[in-house]
């Protein structure tokens, strides 16, 4: 009882708390609630064309390239070799979690996304942090009651970026790119019945840092016969 | 007696007629031209004539053709289209206006008649040296059924030779002003050599087939009153015909005027 | 050998640069290119902008204060509305942009009338929403209704409606896209087309600057691209990337020339002839399937004039001389014979059968015989025109020019001198074919192109758009 006390209070005072960064700021100047919503609630869907709106995305950590032109195939390679935090390719994380990154505390934040693509750049800011020359870490839990099958990873995103689907990379986007709906596409996947794990790292440098991810069939078509689950605060899954 | 005798004379004189072959060009035939054209051209009945609505010229005077063998139609270069094309076939051939049933003569190459049972026309054979032969040559003034002038039927209904044939045609355009910056366009199978009031306005040479403005004259007046449009049509084994009409600078036709034969 | 090899250089360079706007083009973010009596006029990123007397060659010279970036320009009635944007990045606020318009009568700087009314700010971004109120672009409707639309990568594009007379917005923006900047309207046809550029800036020869286009049915949206996606999306199909030795284009301008006859302007981030520096570039546009699509650089090369109206080559009035190895017979193989190649007929085989003097032309099946195949090269000293430089146009292997007569005839001389006469103006229509017009006709003042008169007979005569009479096409060699 005790046990689930302690979580029902955890879970509204986090609540309580991204609610306050999540309040609308003076006319004219964007917040954080302008863009998210907590992701904490109840299961969700992929929205009515597929696109994953529920992220739990890690404060962004600062990386060292000056363009978003060198965001080769190489670097992006070398930048995910290394070692950033704890288990950083397999760790389920909790709202709220805190992770040591060298000499730095992040904290990961379970959120919905207001539109189809997620805005990172509003991300940081909304927390209080650097937005550019950044690396932004992200993860979510795709549910599936049968093996879907023939799917592909579809992504856009602003500058570069690399996801993995239950631990294997899938998509890698290069370069100095724009978002655009179904940019680039992963080979043909399984989604297997059960728990996937979709993580990835979104790179920018200058400008604008967004990113847009779903699942499509073999015409095309989104993919939407999923869930996302809830992701409850400090608790690890 | 006398009834008697009239009356075999007169059945010896149709057995007899029956009895000799008719040459490739007929003497002194009696033609029943309307019937022998029916379907393409009809005998000028009218002083004058318009041109159709699409103005195209219909009227003409068509002299019988000139028997003018060519192997093929791969023959019809500029050069050899000028040189057949200027040759003094009969005298006055660029001056007259001839009237119906004028008659002219002629020496041209023989050939042989046409042997219809053949299922294609007959390649004239080479010759190192053609033979001539004396022709007399009817004008007829004929009003065509189309748009097109069918020079292979106005021959073949004639009884006249049809193909390595050359066919002279002339008419007379009236105009009740001067009609300026006006071509003339032609569509001619095949080769030819059109003159306005005695310049020469149009060669058409290569094995060219009729179209509808397929050839078309520098920009020339048509002058108040009366001017003379002839042309000369040559072809080789094949369709002859052709059709001409005046055109304006937006290519749309110029229709008026009238067509008379003198 | 010292001399010879800077002789070909030289050559080669201005073979290479005629094809490319010459005089001086640089600039960066080029507006619409606009005319104001006689001249061409287009401003860029920075201050002022370059002047063309003949729309082919530019220089500097154009006036436009306010300095900011990507400027564009439209005339309305008797006035001409010039846009540009600048950025306040103070209190880092990096986006904090704003757009400003300003009218003239003129935009000849000599002109006493040449005087630029105080800048008005008429819209940008606040420095916190997802907008970059920067890169305008202007688009007077089919109804009257102007438009301007604002933006760059940092959020979206929007649109707001503008007063034609004041400038000042009417209406609220509209977001429009996504992930792209230099935006651009125009209106063909029932659709308004937004165009826009993808792709990274101010690299030079490095940048992977694109113009992309989508349409809608409505100037606020939403423009959708040829595969259905959104703009907003990111969606918009390609017109026009790099070229060969010119790479990145971007900031997309539409110069109409008259109907049927269409340009784009744009720039190349980075021209590899010319020290991969920003410059001016200008293709034809053409319209295909409801999409705009780039023309091609003119080249230099052996082509045949085909006539639209029936498919026929222009060619010399002269003998059709027939190649040895006619037909070979019906069904039958080589009898034996090795399959070989046969040569094309050669000029110097049917050279002799040609008149000397003037030969006259007509129009005949395409044989690609020698008497059918044309040189058309630009000629670089007799200047050019919005779009293009004007060109030679000689049978191929000899100086015999096509040239056109008092008569309003066409004809060729023996050896092409540069008269004016001689000399031809190639612009490709907006439906893919080509309008080829002399650029002097003795004796007249009117405007005449090259038209089939008959199947079979060329002439001079005023263009009509809508006439395959009036075009032609050019089948290279």
């Amino acid at each position: 009882m005790y046990h689930w006390v302690k979580t029902i209070f955890c879970l509204v005072s986090a609540s309580l708390l991204s609610l306050q960064s999540f309040a609308a700021g003076e006319e004219g100047r964007a917040e954080l609630g302008d863009y998210f919503t907590p992701a904490t609630v109840q299961n969700a869907s992929p929205d009515a064309e597929g696109f994953i709106r529920r992220w739990t995305l890690l404060e962004p950590i600062a990386k060292d390239f000056s363009s978003n032109s060198m965001l080769t195939d190489s670097y992006l390679s070398e930048a995910m070799s290394e070692t950033y935090f704890k288990d950083q390719f397999t760790t389920l994380p909790a709202d709220g979690e805190r992770v040591r990154c060298g000499k730095s505390t992040l904290l990961w934040h379970a959120l919905d996304s207001k539109k189809f693509f997620v805005n990172l750049l509003r991300f940081a800011e909304g927390y209080g942090k650097a937005y550019f020359q950044q690396m932004y870490w992200a993860v979510t839990i795709i549910d599936c009651e049968e093996d879907i099958e023939n799917v592909r990873l579809a992504g856009g995103v602003n500058s570069g970026a690399v996801w993995y689907l239950n631990g294997e990379e899938v998509l890698r986007l290069t370069n100095d790119r724009d978002l655009v709906v179904d940019d680039c596409m992963s080979q043909r996947l399984t989604l297997k019945k059960g728990r996937n794990v979709l993580r990835g790292a979104v790179f920018n440098g200058q400008g604008m840092a967004t990113f847009c991810l779903r699942f499509v069939d073999e015409s095309g078509r989104p993919v939407t016969g999923y869930t996302l689950p809830s992701v409850l605060p400090n608790k690890k899954k | 007696m006398m009834r008697r005798s009239f009356k075999f004379i007169v059945l010896v004189a149709l057995m007899s007629s029956l009895a000799v072959p008719a040459p490739a060009q007929k003497k002194n035939a009696r033609i029943d031209v309307a019937e022998a054209l029916k379907g393409y051209f009809k005998p000028v009945s009218t002083p004058s004539a318009e041109p159709d609505a699409e103005g195209f010229i219909r009227r003409w005077m068509i002299l019988e053709p000139i028997s003018k063998p060519n192997p093929s139609n791969r023959v019809f270069t500029d050069s050899y289209t000028r040189e057949q094309l200027s040759k003094e076939y009969f005298p006055g051939q660029l001056s007259v206006l001839p009237k119906d049933g004028d008659k002219v003569k002629v020496t041209m190459e023989y050939q042989p008649p046409v042997n219809l049972n053949s299922n294609r026309p007959a390649m004239q054979p080479q010759r190192e040296q053609p033979k001539f032969v004396k022709a007399t040559l009817t004008w007829h003034a004929l009003d065509s059924d189309h748009f097109f002038v069918k020079l292979f039927r106005f021959a073949t209904g004639l009884d006249k030779d049809r193909y390595g044939v050359i066919f002279w045609t002339v008419t007379v355009i009236n105009c009740e002003q001067d009609i300026e910056n006006v071509r003339l366009a032609v569509g001619s199978n095949k080769a030819a050599r059109w003159w306005v009031n005695g310049q020469e306005v149009l060669l058409l040479a290569g094995d060219r087939h009729m179209g509808v403005d397929s050839a078309v004259s520098d920009r020339i007046t048509l002058r108040k009153g009366k001017n003379v449009l002839r042309g000369v049509t040559m072809n080789g084994p094949g369709m002859s015909e052709f059709c001409a009409r005046f055109i304006d600078d937006t290519g749309s036709p110029v229709t008026n005027f009238t067509i008379s034969c003198n | 050998m010292k001399k010879n090899a800077l002789t070909a250089l030289a050559a080669l360079f201005l073979s290479v640069v005629a094809f490319a706007q010459t005089g001086s083009p640089y600039i960066h973010d080029p507006s619409t290119v606009v005319e104001c009596d006689g001249k061409y006029y287009t401003f860029g990123t920075g201050s002022g902008g370059l002047i063309s007397e003949d729309g082919w060659n530019w220089h500097d010279g154009a006036v436009r204060p306010g300095g900011g970036v990507a400027p564009d320009a439209i005339k309305i009635g008797d006035r001409y509305l010039v846009v540009y944007a600048s950025s306040d990045r103070s209190n880092n606020l990096r986006y904090h942009s704003r757009v400003y318009a300003m009218w003239n009568k003129t935009l000849d700087p000599a002109s006493p009338d040449f005087a630029f009314s105080e800048p008005v700010d008429i819209g940008g971004s606040n420095g916190y929403e997802d907008c970059d109120g920067i890169d305008p672009g202007l688009m007077m409707g089919p109804d009257g209704r102007l438009w301007l639309v604002y933006g760059t990568y940092f959020g979206y594009l929007r649109v707001v409606e503008l007063s034609p007379e004041t400038a000042e917005p009417v209406g609220e923006p509209v977001n429009v896209a996504l992930s792209c900047e230099a935006g651009e309207m125009m209106y063909h046809d029932g659709w308004y087309y937004l165009l826009a550029t993808h792709g990274t800036c101010c690299s030079g020869v490095n940048s992977t600057y694109e113009i992309i286009v989508g349409r809608s049915k409505s100037p606020t949206g939403p423009y959708v691209d040829n595969v259905g996606r959104d703009m907003i999306h990111g969606g918009g199909r390609l017109l026009l990337a790099s070229e060969p030795r010119r790479i990145g284009a971007g900031h997309f301008g539409r110069f109409i020339v008259g109907e049927g006859i269409e340009k784009m302007s744009f720039h190349f981030e980075g021209d590899l002839d010319r020290s991969g520096r920003s410059v001016l570039a200008m293709r034809a546009l053409m319209w295909k399937n409801g999409w705009p699509v780039a023309g091609e650089p003119w080249q230099d090369g052996t082509y045949s004039l085909v006539s639209e109206r029936r498919g026929y080559a222009l060619e010399l009035a002269v003998n059709n001389v027939p190649m040895a190895g006619g037909m070979r017979g019906f069904f039958r193989g080589s009898g034996g014979d090795a399959v070989v190649s046969l040569e094309d007929q050669k000029l110097e085989d049917v050279i002799g059968t040609w008149p000397d003097g003037e030969i006259s032309l007509r129009i005949g099946p395409e044989l690609f015989r020698p008497h059918q195949r044309w040189e058309i090269s630009e000629v670089p000293e007799a200047g050019g025109y919005i779009g293009g430089a004007y060109c030679k146009i000689v049978i191929a292997g000899t100086g015999r020019a096509l040239a056109a007569t008092a008569e309003r005839e066409l004809t060729t001389v023996p050896e092409f001198t540069g008269a004016p006469e001689q000399l031809w103006r190639i612009d490709r229509l907006t439906d893919g074919t080509y309008r080829i017009m002399p650029k002097f006709v003795p004796g007249t003042r009117q405007e005449l192109v090259l038209v089939s008169v008959g199947d079979s007979t060329p002439s001079l005569g005023v263009f009509d758009p809508d006439s395959d009479n009036s075009k032609w096409n050019l089948v290279k060699h």
